[in-house]
């Protein structure tokens, strides 16, 4: 059963998400950011259709479970495509980005295809430990993009405070995520990492860039040289 | 079973080093910041230097004023940061006395990002002030 608590954090989460773009429209630079954008559409669309499933069908049904795993599944390649766009931003200036978009491809064509081999050889087993397993190596590869992401805004002293800001929720919410799933996969009956951290680590992402887009300016910037070599005062 | 380990301890580790890496951000950005003469005065910092040790007595001087622009969380991140650090420079401090300075010089950075934000919000709460004193005149 779900508590007031659970239906609060599902609202606010959903109310986040729709913020993000909201926020996105409002400053008129939608495109500029679509694919985190559509990322955000999908994942309220993904709340509220949980939310259905839920109210229609149970907390413990299959129905319920199918859709919140699959529905992740997608997120979680959604979410390649935002990490993606902001290499492009990170880029832009070395006009890399037929090689990021053949990049990209290729890893999308690669986890498809790794996918659709590991689903081949467990479709008697579709439900409960496998979609955790599978979610986890899918949150870990966004882990490792990020990480790398994360290594060019380092070594190209991107100074885009947006930017950093955007990849920096991304790798806290991947490795937040990687974390759960792999707690999960360790000790099933693991109550906190089951129902506790999930819905909390979901609410960082569209958290941490709502107020981004909100409170941060397009031309904010600031110096990661710095963090190279810091002098002491 | 392993392969779970494995991505939990890395997971753990990167997920350190992003919050990590946040909060080095925020202290050298506040490093590049000049103090006003009236926050030198008023917490008795000359020169460039802010020991780490200051880091309580700042922030309890910061919580004096009304917050700014939202900067409550993110001294909220330096707090755990400073702690963060002085734990890693207590286990540091014998084995690896390179890794020990750097936590010193870090924390140091955490002081002056205390005393900067004091500068915003007492220049802010001077701000209100000035146009409250016109709206009534």
């Amino acid at each position: 059963m779900l508590g007031p608590i659970d239906y609060l954090v599902w609202f606010l989460g959903f109310a986040l998400e729709i913020s993000v773009v909201v926020c996105s429209v409002a400053e008129g630079r939608f495109s500029r950011y679509l694919p985190l954008n559509l990322y955000m559409l999908g994942a309220a669309v993904a709340t509220a259709g949980d939310f259905y499933f839920v109210e229609h069908y149970g907390l413990t049904s299959l129905a319920y479970r199918y859709f919140y795993y699959y529905s992740e599944s997608l997120l979680i390649i959604l979410l390649y495509f935002s990490i993606f766009s902001l290499y492009q931003h990170v880029f832009a200036e070395m006009q890399a980005s037929k090689q990021i978009r053949a990049v990209s491809l290729i890893l999308l064509l690669g986890t498809a295809c790794v996918s659709f081999l590991i689903v081949r050889q467990s479709q008697d087993h579709l439900t409960g430990r496998f979609v955790v397993e599978l979610s986890q190596n899918l949150y870990f590869v966004g882990l490792v993009l990020t990480y790398v992401l994360w290594g060019a805004v380092m070594k190209l002293r991107v100074t885009r405070t947006r930017v950093i800001q955007l990849a920096l929720s991304l790798g806290v919410f991947f490795s937040a995520y990687s974390a759960t799933y792999a707690l999960r996969n360790l000790f099933p009956g693991f109550e906190i990492a089951q129902k506790i951290l999930p819905p909390l680590v979901a609410l960082w992402l569209p958290l941490t860039w709502a107020f981004t887009l909100w409170r941060v300016p397009e031309e904010a910037r600031l110096e990661t040289a710095r963090l190279a070599a810091t002098p002491a005062r | 079973m392993i392969l779970p380990a494995i991505i939990l301890v890395v997971a753990v580790a990167m997920l350190l080093q992003f919050l990590v890496f946040y909060c080095r951000l925020l202290v050298a950005a506040g490093r590049r910041v000049e103090l006003s003469e009236s926050v030198r005065k008023v917490t008795g910092i000359e020169g460039q230097t802010v020991s780490g040790e200051d880091f309580p007595r700042l922030r309890r001087l910061v919580e004096l004023c009304p917050q700014t622009d939202g900067d409550g969380y993110r001294l909220g991140a330096i707090r755990a940061y400073h702690a963060f650090l002085r734990v890693l420079e207590t286990l540091f401090g014998m084995v690896a006395p390179p890794a020990a300075a750097w936590a010193t010089s870090e924390r140091s950075g955490c002081a002056y990002y205390a005393a900067v934000t004091l500068d915003a919000r007492i220049a802010q709460t001077r701000r209100i002030l000035e146009s409250d004193s016109l709206t009534l005149s």
